[in-house]
């Protein structure tokens, strides 16, 4: 009985100590799901490392979800594309400091047989409209994501209430980026989505690009978080990294981005 | 079907391009779930018995707390144990938030119900069965319960391996408290959802079938261990 407690108490000092190898500086990324579904990370992550040795440790969550994390002081910085949401958390003191990094498209993806259909528009609120007074259907994330976000904003810019919706044609799946893309391809429906998602997104379907926002940007922005707010945080090891992506050196590689030949982030 | 069929020829591509990063993925996938079944084992088991083999106030409600929190969603521990070891939780100042360490210890909490209600019911019976026996013969309490443990070896084997099985598969908890980061906190369920959500649905399930084989090769191997050293037939009590 002894020699079993002393194994268990050894075992768990192991679980405890126990610490996977890392490298020497890392930093907590608390980012938006888009970025790294569509493997943005794998293409910068290597070069920060190489060029000043640090590590980013990438959390996706939506946007929303990923400023609630970094209010809990879990994230060293935030790539997030909601400006709103960034600026309220500008305001609540936890934020340091917001800069505009890139942009990528916004787009609303539908089936095959009434992709067309929207095209004609001016604005992007105006298929929108078009999409409510048909009643096709359309499938909301309904997560509290930039795009999500961003959808609410479109409908209220139509001069809509999505909360008054019909549930028959309006469809909110609470889920993430590409749990919401499989699910509106299999009903055929509508949805919002950004254009490095939909480059990369491998299960397409009949699916196409119904309409293209060519005025209102993705903007993605970096937003440092606040040493004291949160003194864990490695503000010097985050402020590198920003100062990095936003040098010329960061700009020209995340222009050098590219999806199956498409470039899908522009630098700001 | 093409889908399906797909999925398979992917899983047979992974698994004989040796693909490190495929290898690094299961690796961890084990060594999350065998740390946290063996710990979760050396607290279940002996709680089991423990609970079958003693009458103390409260022990009833005791036994149905344990039973209803063997259905714990793993979304609300993750949650849970997100909560306590943010930088703002109680124990944030471990900085062990998106580490190995913590997905052990949501797994632990998971699997430590089943593992102590599912020994609580075998070795139960057995004392049903032994009691008066053990008690007409003035044997001693400990010496009992050693021998229950002994001759129920079998079945608490498969109550490890339930616990095996559930640890293995589990991906609502560990996304939340290891955040799925490459190269280090990444397993395969949580590779299979990421892969998943890029719509990416073949690799994905190339992904799972992997996993399966594997998790049947862990069970053979258990049930051979069972048959081969701890059958009563080969071996005298």
């Amino acid at each position: 009985m002894v020699k079993l407690l002393t194994n268990l108490l050894t075992l768990i000092v192991i679980a405890i100590v126990y610490l996977p190898p890392t490298f020497a500086k890392s930093i907590i990324v608390q980012s938006s799901t888009s970025l790294k579904n569509s493997g943005f990370y794998q293409h910068v992550i290597p070069v920060i490392k190489n060029e000043i040795g640090i590590d980013l440790h990438v959390v996706a969550v939506g946007t929303g979800q990923a400023i609630k994390n970094a209010l809990n002081c879990d994230g060293d910085l935030l790539i997030t594309h909601a400006k709103e949401a960034e600026l309220a958390f500008l305001k609540t003191g936890f934020g340091l400091k917001r800069l505009e990094l890139m942009y990528s498209h916004w787009l609303i993806i539908g089936p095959e047989d009434t992709a067309n259909s929207l095209t004609v528009k001016n604005d992007i609120s105006d298929a929108f409209y078009l999409i409510f007074s048909k009643k096709h259907k359309f499938v909301s994330r309904g997560d509290n994501s930039g795009t999500h976000m961003r959808e609410i904003k479109l409908w209220k810019k139509a001069g809509l209430n999505p909360k008054t919706f019909s549930t028959k044609w309006y469809l909110e799946v609470g889920s993430g980026q590409g749990a919401t893309l499989n699910t509106s391809i299999q009903l055929e429906a509508f949805t919002l989505t950004d254009s490095a998602t939909w480059f990369s997104f491998q299960n397409k379907g009949n699916a196409q690009i119904a309409y293209k926002d060519e005025k209102n940007f993705n903007v993605y922005s970096l937003t440092t978080i606040n040493s004291k707010k949160c003194p864990n945080i490695k503000l010097n090891e985050s402020e590198e990294v920003v100062d990095f992506l936003t040098s010329k050196r960061g700009k020209a590689l995340i222009s050098s981005f590219s999806i199956n030949g498409e470039l899908v982030f522009f630098p700001l | 079907m093409g889908q399906i069929t797909n999925s398979f020829l992917e899983a047979f591509k992974l698994i004989f391009s040796f693909d490190p990063e495929l290898i690094e993925i299961l690796y961890l996938s084990f060594e999350i779930t065998i740390i946290a079944v063996l710990i979760s084992s050396f607290i279940g088991i002996p709680l089991g018995t423990v609970l079958a083999c003693t009458r103390f106030y409260f022990r009833k409600a005791i036994i149905s707390i344990f039973f209803a929190l063997m259905g714990l969603p793993p979304v609300v521990v993750g949650l849970f144990v997100y909560l306590i070891f943010s930088r703002s939780g109680t124990l944030g100042w471990m900085g062990l938030l998106y580490s190995p360490t913590v997905m052990i210890i949501a797994q632990i909490i998971l699997i430590t119900p089943i593992i102590c209600c599912l020994t609580f019911q075998t070795i139960e019976s057995v004392h049903l069965k032994y009691r008066e026996f053990f008690q007409s013969f003035h044997i001693g309490r400990l010496k009992a319960v050693k021998a229950y443990i002994i001759d129920s070896r079998f079945e608490l084997i498969t109550v490890i391996l339930a616990g095996f099985g559930r640890s293995i598969s589990e991906v609502g908890a560990i996304i939340i408290v290891g955040g799925n980061i490459d190269h280090l906190t990444r397993v395969m369920t949580t590779a299979i959802a990421l892969e998943t959500s890029k719509g990416n649905l073949s690799l994905a399930m190339g992904l799972g079938i992997i996993l399966l084989l594997v998790a049947v090769f862990v069970n053979v191997a258990m049930i051979f261990i069972k048959n081969k050293f701890l059958n009563p037939s080969n071996q005298d009590l």
